[in-house]
């Protein structure tokens, strides 16, 4: 299924409780099989939106998984629900979005939902295990604002203006590895966002 | 604004458990889902067979089954490269963006919606040649560029 080449790394989800939320069975079955091949023994699955709040108010879980399209407009309020309502830990935990496709008046609700990685469908092992592997190096602060409640988005490693040379030698890097079409972590993908807002 | 440092428990949960090599760990997680490509064959099979004939009654009833259509196409997304065909993974996400780009002009062709679907018939056929597939996606690729030029999207990495 994979031609990308895993990363040189050490992962064992042995002793991480995740929660996986996706209305569709098939589409977490896939999961599930990717998160036990990386030693994973509690998933909790989640059908249907009430479970999942249920779990996750009764609970701790240190990674979240959730496809919010699958399960329909309410769907989209899960992640922003539990950055705005859940006491910690549960409020911090880590979120993966996954989706599919994303209907573009549900892009914005998608991208201020407070995830701190969105991947899309269909998704390899390699890609799964290397967002995991990002999440888990995450060092970024939580923010609470009016309109946006999660990782702080202003940690950037923003390339400066076109045509201009930059100040520090790794000023092009993230507009370079774009460009040349490889990997991209949450700040190309900030970039982009804002690009698309 | 409210700014608060926590530790990461994803990353304290990771080093507590014994160390496994990643390529070990994706090539046990690609030998479970090599598992699995029947099933999803036959999950395939089962949303192929959902899509309609055609659409049918006022503008109301037709754009709720454009909606089914699109949401039909949604859940194929990531089944099909599990079953073995990857290339109907990209028709589908296709015609998700043909559908809502339709949606969104509330909108109700049924012809864009019509040659995706019979695309994706002719791509779960295994007597298709490789070329043949690839001149299909292409003549997609063609039709979504005219219905949803500019669609914005949140595709951010795929394998």
């Amino acid at each position: 299924m994979s031609s990308a080449k895993p990363p040189k790394a050490l992962l064992n989800l042995q002793r991480t409780s995740v929660l996986l939320a996706d209305a569709d069975m098939m589409g977490q079955s896939i999961v599930v099989q990717m998160l036990i091949g990386f030693g994973a023994r509690t998933v909790a699955r989640c059908d249907e939106i009430a479970d999942a709040r249920r779990h996750l108010t009764s609970q701790p879980y240190d990674l979240v998984i959730a496809d919010p399209a699958s399960f329909g407009p309410v769907g989209y309020d899960l992640i922003s629900w539990m950055r705005r309502e859940l006491p910690a830990p549960n409020r911090h935990a880590s979120v993966l979005i996954i989706t599919g496709h994303t209907e573009s008046s549900r892009i914005g609700q998608l991208r201020d939902s407070g995830a701190n990685f969105v991947v899309s469908r269909p998704l390899s092992a390699t890609v799964l295990l290397e967002r995991i592997l990002w999440m888990s190096r995450e060092k970024r602060p939580y923010v609470e604002t009016l309109h946006y409640v999660g990782p702080d988005r202003r940690w950037r490693d923003v390339p400066p203006p076109a045509g201009t040379a930059g100040r520090r030698q790794k000023d092009l890097e993230v507009a370079a590895r774009i460009a040349a079409g490889g990997e991209m972590n949450q700040t190309d993908i900030d970039l982009i966002m804002n690009a698309t807002a | 604004m409210k700014i608060t440092y926590t530790k990461n428990r994803l990353r304290d949960a990771l080093d507590s458990a014994p160390p496994m090599m990643a390529a070990t760990a994706v090539k046990q997680a690609e030998a479970l889902l090599g598992e699995m490509q029947q099933e999803c064959v036959a999950r395939l099979d089962v949303l192929l067979a959902a899509f309609p004939a055609g659409l049918s009654g006022d503008d109301d009833a037709r754009r709720v089954q454009v909606r089914e259509v699109y949401e039909t196409s949604r859940r194929m997304i990531g089944v099909a490269t599990v079953a073995g065909i990857p290339e109907m993974d990209i028709a589908a996400q296709s015609l998700c963006e043909v559908a809502d780009a339709l949606l969104v002009r509330q909108k109700s062709d049924w012809e864009p919606l019509r040659v995706h679907i019979s695309t994706m018939h002719l791509l779960r056929r295994s007597d298709i040649p490789e070329a043949a597939k690839g001149q299909l996606l292409v003549a997609l690729e063609s039709l979504r560029a005219k219905i949803a030029p500019a669609a914005p999207t949140l595709q951010t990495a795929t394998a």
